[in-house]
């Protein structure tokens, strides 16, 4: 065996997708099935052939994927695909969204809340569709449902309080908050909703 | 595809392996040299699928391979028959003129 850097640029271009298709094969058949092509080309396409005779050769020899799929290897999968993918969400991501959902909206009953919360998130993390990202995203849009409404009870607006001016009137303050800190509160959560149905958008659609 | 075509596919992919052994009966021969003749006589569809059949071949020991120097060019890895390659030939020889005997019959039986 030689090196291939002494092919015609095309066939040089035909070996390295022949070489990455062959990875799924046992490495010594995938380093014997490029060595003999590369070789093969080398006896078929002598010095000076014009472009038209390289691809010629290179028709006749067939496509990478059908010599690796003629020595036994299967098709490889692209590496930034989840395997999966392409065939929508399974049994594991559907119930891991329904128990975020549903500990997120009933989060004030937790007997039903926190188990369903956990299994939200434990399904989240071992989906196979899912990639690591989606993942990630998952978890920053939809496992922190439950927590937000779980801070609503533990936080309320400041306590009462009375404020007497010299000579004896005194005025009670209400039991709320300024309204900027209101509508900082509602935009802040209308915003969070908004990240949530993105959130689930991108959980679920077909790539 | 026509079932024809399928038919002949089917059959091409059964027959090479031995064809493959019957070219190497008369003496060893390197891989550029099988494809040429194979593709010449219509047996190779795409011909680089050839090599992974020479692999296996050679890992079922019907054929062994050794490097020769080449008049032009690199080492070639030529191919020979062993034993073992040489009894499978003559087991599908005989098969095949059973079988090839046996259709031929059918087909002129069909014709009127």
């Amino acid at each position: 065996m030689t090196t291939h850097t002494d092919l015609h640029p095309l066939a040089q271009d035909y070996v390295a997708r022949l070489y990455d298709a062959a990875r799924t094969l046992p490495p010594d058949q995938a380093v014997e099935l490029v060595s003999d092509i590369s070789d093969h080309l080398r006896e078929a396409i002598p010095a000076g052939t014009d472009e038209a005779g390289v691809r010629t050769v290179l028709d006749r020899l067939g496509t990478p994927q059908e010599l690796v799929t003629a020595a036994g290897g299967g098709a490889a999968a692209p590496a930034a695909v989840a395997p999966a993918a392409a065939d929508g969400l399974g049994a594991v991501e559907v119930i891991a969204l329904v128990c975020l959902l549903g500990s997120e909206f009933l989060f004030f009953l937790f007997p039903f809340s926190v188990p369903f919360w956990i299994a939200g998130v434990v399904l989240l993390l071992v989906s196979r569709v899912w990639s690591a990202g989606q993942k990630v995203l998952g978890a920053a849009g939809l496992a922190t449902g439950f927590l937000v409404g779980m801070s609503a009870l533990f936080v309320s607006p400041p306590p009462e309080s009375s404020i007497c001016v010299s000579g004896g009137e005194c005025t009670v303050t209400q039991s709320t908050w300024p309204d900027s800190v209101f509508l900082a509160i509602r935009v802040a959560l209308v915003a969070y909703l908004l990240f949530q149905a993105w959130t689930l958008w991108r959980l679920t659609r077909r790539r | 595809m026509t079932t024809g075509d399928a038919a002949l596919t089917q059959l091409r992919r059964g027959a090479l392996e031995h064809c493959v052994l019957a070219l190497l009966q008369s003496g060893e021969r390197y891989g550029y040299d099988l494809v040429t003749e194979l593709s010449e006589a219509g047996l190779l569809a795409s011909e680089g699928t050839l090599y992974p059949l020479l692999s296996r071949l050679r890992r079922d020991e019907l054929v062994s391979t050794s490097w020769q120097e080449s008049p032009s060019g690199p080492p070639r890895r030529y191919y020979a028959l062993t034993d073992a390659g040489r009894a499978s030939l003559d087991t599908f020889r005989h098969a095949w003129t059973q079988f090839a005997g046996s259709v031929d019959q059918l087909l002129q039986k069909g014709t009127p």
